[in-house]
């Protein structure tokens, strides 16, 4: 039988199928980085959004400047983050994904909202869960003239984290070669592993990270990417903010769309690329104008995608119709295949095609 | 405590800690070779003499050079100017120095009963002029301890991990005082004992008695409270700057402009200047040119009113204002 490590018991209280996302306890000592004994296997089994793990409730954020006019950098957010998986935060630069983060930890006072986290107010009672809660903040921002190790160390000591744990995380962070290096001589990829190491020192039950693969070349994104997947599939929370929305759409089991401070889309990732969509077929045709003609004779919508070859709104389940309707008319198709809609796509729609990043694909 | 013990070790572990303790040491040992090298064991020794005719050769020959030194020797009846000179410049005897180094030459020993306001040109001892530098010392490390927090970002950081803000700045408080302080002894203590060689074997010391060491305890401790005084202030100015550099040039323009300007404008305010008051706690009395009398316990009392003001200003704004970068 699993045994449910302490980190995750505010999943395993309110959602009592989170436990079956535990950790596999025969492999390692606090379960972290245990290779994931099972992989969620679709969105029906995500835990409920009944108890949220980040909890934001009309927050509002204002910078007031000397000179100027104030600057609104949230303006009512709505979120709920449920327990365990991977939620992308996803929003243009400047939408207020940071000073989301900052007022979730604390760094920031909301001028209107609140945030819980944990269930715990962030502006009052953060400190009776900040034990359970790992953070990255932008680029990690250590002492450059101490080791990696030793800016570790110091920070483990305000949680009584000592030598051994250090070290196990250096380890999974790939930094245990340079830990006694200067963090001043480390590469950015390097600082944002060593931030994410300090993130994960205290074991946490929620992990926020804020633009955590800045730095990160292709096969360190890769990397960071499967261990943030499995932390999420152990039933940890792993809320990730970023504007690279490659990462996001193959990272993320959810995702909320932020722009100018406000929530634009919320929900399942496939569900947000679906939102307000018809789907369809790209069909590829010799004669794209007389396939669309005879197309919408037979009462089908069609519009051409490119020079040979045209996408038609119907459910994909029927999509023999197209070739069958084509081929009555004597117009073969060469090939066949749905439309696929990317979180690129509906980002900019969304967002009005604010400044983004398309990410790496995996 | 935890805290508390985190960021000494983490101010211990500074380079610029490190640096500036360092130069304090290789400048005390520095001061101590120069002092042991210039310090000579007996009293009109040969070569004492030899130094002592070298230079009354030199004046009586600027003097005969200068036809008794314009006209302002007096020639008695029958005299010419080189019998003037030799009469007017004295004899070799008046030229020896005691070049031996006096051990109380570190703290100035009380000899009164009733000590009176010092003058401003009396000498506040090796440890009274030692002890300026190791306060501005002491500044310079407590505002680069928190200026370096905020410009490496660091402190977003420590409060992820700690959020509740009054807790953090305290524990800094208490580390800096700590760790200030005790550097203080430590450096105003080798300065202290890197003279003894010069005084047992190139000097004396006569009149380092207890009462006298009691003395040098006092000016060694309350030296040291001044350091980590102004280590506090300066820790609590760049924390409300969030750069050390602000702190230090806001610091130093008190000092050097502010305060030399009350005292030159409005004299009657001296009693309540930082120089004036820390003066007082370091050596015990007024200068003489001072318009106040005010005694050691009450000078501390308004310097550590200073303090709380700044410091609790510092920390007000610290759990107030966003760490938004």
């Amino acid at each position: 039988m699993a045994v449910m490590p302490t980190a995750l018991a505010w999943c395993a209280d309110r959602n009592p199928g989170a436990s079956d996302r535990s950790p596999n306890p025969t492999s390692g000592e606090r379960g972290v980085f245990a290779p994931s004994p099972r992989r969620h296997d679709g969105w029906g089994k995500l835990p409920s959004l009944s108890a949220p793990v980040i909890e934001v409730e009309g927050l509002r954020k204002q910078y007031r400047r000397l000179r100027g006019q104030p600057t609104m950098a949230i303006d009512g957010l709505d979120l709920a983050v449920p327990c365990g998986g991977v939620f992308g935060f996803l929003g243009p630069n400047g939408a207020g994904k940071t000073t989301t983060v900052r007022c979730l930890l604390g760094l920031v006072r909301p001028s209107a909202g609140r945030a819980r986290l944990l269930g715990h107010d962030c502006q009052r009672d953060l400190a009776a869960v900040i034990g359970r809660v790992g953070s990255v903040v932008e680029t990690p921002l250590l002492f450059p003239g101490f080791s990696g190790r030793r800016n570790l160390t110091l920070l483990g000591r305000v949680a009584g984290i000592g030598p051994r744990r250090v070290d196990e995380v250096l380890e999974l962070i790939g930094l245990a070669a340079r830990a006694n290096d200067k963090v001043k001589g480390y590469s950015l990829g390097m600082r944002q592993r060593l931030g994410l190491g300090a993130a994960l020192l205290r074991d946490p039950e929620v992990l926020i990270l804020d633009e955590p693969a800045n730095g990160l070349d292709p096969a360190g994104i890769k990397e960071f990417r499967e261990l943030l997947r499995r932390l999420g599939n152990e039933g940890r929370t792993v809320f990730v903010s970023s504007h690279l929305l490659g990462e996001v759409q193959h990272l993320c089991d959810r995702v909320a769309i932020i722009a100018r401070g406000r929530l634009i889309a919320s929900g399942p990732v496939a569900d947000v690329l679906t939102r307000g969509r018809t789907s369809g077929v790209i069909a590829r045709v010799p004669d794209v104008e007389r396939a669309i003609a005879v197309l919408d004779a037979a009462g089908m919508l069609a519009v051409r995608a490119e020079h040979d070859a045209l996408v038609v709104s119907i459910d994909r389940m029927r999509a023999a119709e197209v070739t069958r309707t084509l081929a009555d008319a004597g117009i073969y198709v060469s090939e066949l295949r749905p439309e696929e809609v990317d979180l690129e796509t509906v980002f900019l729609e969304l967002t009005g095609g604010a400044d983004i990043a398309p990410g790496v694909a995996p | 405590m935890r805290l508390v013990g985190i960021e000494i070790r983490r101010g211990l572990a500074r380079r610029s800690t490190r640096v500036l303790v360092a130069l304090a040491v290789a400048l005390i040992a520095f001061m101590a070779a120069l002092v042991f090298l210039n310090s000579r064991a007996g009293v009109n020794t040969a070569e004492d003499r030899a130094d002592a005719v070298r230079d009354r050769s030199a004046e009586l020959g600027s003097c005969i050079q200068s036809g008794g030194y314009g006209g302002e020797i007096s020639k008695a009846p029958g005299e010419d100017v080189r019998e003037a000179c030799e009469r007017a410049v004295g004899s070799v005897e008046d030229y020896v120095q005691d070049k031996r180094f006096e051990l109380t030459a570190l703290w100035p020993k009380d000899d009164d009963e009733q000590r009176q306001p010092a003058d401003e040109d009396d000498d506040g001892g090796v440890l009274g002029v030692t002890a300026i530098f190791v306060v501005i010392g002491a500044m310079m490390a407590g505002a680069t301890f928190i200026g370096a927090d905020w410009r490496y970002g660091t402190i977003g950081t420590l409060l992820a991990w700690e959020p509740r803000r009054l807790r953090v700045f305290f524990a800094k408080v208490a580390a800096v005082a700590l760790v200030s302080f005790v550097i203080c002894v430590v450096l105003q203590s080798l300065v202290g004992l890197s003279l003894v060689p010069s005084a047992v074997w190139r000097g004396t010391t006569d009149g380092a008695d207890s009462e006298w060491f009691v003395g040098v305890i006092g000016v060694v401790l309350r030296s040291s409270a001044l350091g980590a005084g102004a280590a506090l202030i300066g820790y609590a100015v760049a924390s409300l700057g969030r750069n050390t550099a602000a702190a230090l040039g806001v610091a130093f323009g008190y000092v050097a402009v502010f305060e030399a300007l009350v005292r030159g404008l409005k004299p009657q305010w001296q009693r309540w200047l930082i120089g004036e008051n820390s003066t007082v706690v370091l050596f015990g009395e007024q200068l003489e040119s001072a318009s106040f009398e005010r005694t050691s316990v009450e000078a501390g009392l308004i310097l550590l009113a200073y303090l709380g003001m700044v410091v609790g200003a510092a920390a007000l704004m610290f759990t107030r204002r966003d760490v938004a970068a």
